[in-house]
């Protein structure tokens, strides 16, 4: 049976190393940067731990309600599709500093993609 | 097994977590994910143990707190748990002194006179009894060294509601505090570690309590304070921390006006432009170092994030940010 990225990064334990690469290119990435400005960072990398851990097919609760309301005050400021592609980019630079394949980043980026109508409120 | 919440008993079924069992009784408690990752479900415990499982991910000094995360949490004994917002009960204080260390900083220090426990670097709700007006203030002092005694450090802002009745009060008047609170705090485990503590204004009062406790718990690694302020009043304590430097190596201490553009002489002796800057030029690589930011949110959030890019774990960076509290203006949103 083929394991999820997941499993194949290591599971929960791999997740804190992937959400340390992540949340550092999303901060430095000015396209989208200033949308995590007045965060809370740590209770943002507990979300984007959170969120890595789904969209690698790992086990999570989150609802499409959840991404949708937990979006909308960025959406209010302007949050829009090229910020969301922006996003799905650093992961999939994050997965291949992880050592992933493409083939299975561009699966990654397809959960990824599932998401985009409740983010962004549309 | 029983878990207590708010003077709530309630038996927990076998294999039931804290959040499930709360829930169950109509508790409003928040969560998410449910598996211990996004932190949404944090509870503190009072009374009784809880599994080092059901503290993963939090930061070690939450950990000595009690913090842990309800949804992971199955209990293998009686447990009393509060909100991590609850302060517990009202401590009654009196004024010993307040001295002014610069036009606009007051040192002030309060006897306690009920129980209360601190680890140097936590802050306090200080209250007005006559109407419970509430701010928050770090605490300065260490309760091994300054025993009843508590220190404060008070910019003194004009119209500054609590800042300008401290002021009046005179020796014995009465304060109440409740507490204490807040994250930023020494741990034997960071004993070899290095630390930098960086603070801006009176910014510098919890790092001066932990500045003492690091030392007098014994601490190996290197200790490095940046003092930064806007203009050089914002500087004080400048003997105090110069006679502990001198007594003990290696700490190392840099003072610094942001308000100046770097390389400027009008800052000598002051160092001058951004502190984030210096500090990087000085210490290229944080990662293992523990950082104590301290002071107004802006700067404190602007350093946190720059510190992080530069290789510092996240969960090693202790942040005090303090804002300050502004009248809420007709038809504009209320600041909290």
């Amino acid at each position: 049976m083929t394991q999820t990225i997941y499993e194949q990064l290591g599971g929960a334990p791999a997740m804190d190393a992937a959400v340390d690469i992540f949340y550092r290119k999303v901060l430095a990435d000015d396209r989208i940067s200033r949308f995590f400005d007045g965060v809370d960072m740590d209770a943002q990398r507990a979300k984007q731990k959170s969120f890595l851990t789904m969209a690698f097919g790992g086990p999570n609760n989150y609802t499409g309600q959840d991404m949708r309301e937990g979006h909308k005050h960025l959406v209010a400021k302007g949050l829009n599709g090229t910020h969301f592609d922006a996003v799905v980019e650093n992961l999939g630079n994050t997965l291949s500093e992880l050592g992933i394949k493409d083939d299975l980043i561009a699966q990654v980026a397809a959960v990824a993609e599932t998401t985009r109508n409740d983010v962004l409120n549309l | 097994m029983f878990l207590t919440y708010k003077d709530h008993k309630i038996i927990l079924q076998e294999g039931q977590s804290v959040l499930e069992a709360l829930l169950e009784t109509g508790e409003s408690i928040s969560y998410a994910c449910k598996q211990g990752v996004c932190q949404s479900c944090v509870l503190k415990t009072v009374s009784g143990q809880v599994p080092t499982a059901s503290q993963v991910g939090l930061k070690p000094t939450q950990k000595e707190q009690g913090y842990f995360l309800s949804c992971l949490c199955k209990p293998e004994g009686d447990l009393e748990v509060v909100d991590c917002d609850d302060l517990g009960f009202k401590v009654p204080t009196s004024v010993v002194s307040l001295e002014k260390l610069t036009p606009s900083i007051y040192k002030v220090r309060l006897k306690i006179e009920g129980d209360f426990a601190y680890k140097a670097g936590q802050y306090i709700n200080l209250i007005r009894p006559s109407d419970q007006l509430t701010r928050s203030y770090s605490l300065a002092s260490v309760q091994a060294f300054d025993t009843e005694e508590i220190e404060l450090h008070v910019k003194v802002f004009p119209g500054g509601e609590m800042s300008n009745w401290l002021m009046s009060l005179s020796e014995k008047d009465s304060v109440e505090i409740m507490g204490p609170m807040g994250d930023c705090f020494y741990l034997p485990s960071f004993k070899d570690k290095n630390l930098l503590l960086l603070g801006y204004g009176t910014g510098l009062a919890p790092l001066y309590g932990i500045l003492k406790d690091a030392l007098t718990q014994g601490h190996t690694g290197d200790i490095h304070l940046y003092h930064w302020g806007n203009t050089p009043e914002d500087l004080y304590y400048q003997a105090e921390i110069d006679s502990i430097v001198s007594k003990n190596a290696p700490v190392f201490y840099k003072t610094g006006l942001e308000a100046l553009e770097k390389d400027s002489l009008e800052a000598a002796p002051h160092l001058s432009g951004e502190a984030c800057v210096v500090i990087q030029k000085d210490l290229t690589d944080l990662k293992d170092w523990k950082i104590f930011l301290c002071g107004g949110e802006a700067k404190v959030n602007k350093a946190r994030r720059i510190f992080y890019l530069a290789g510092a774990d996240l969960s090693d960076i202790y942040a005090d940010a303090f804002f300050t509290w502004q009248k809420p203006q007709v038809g504009a949103e209320k600041v909290s």
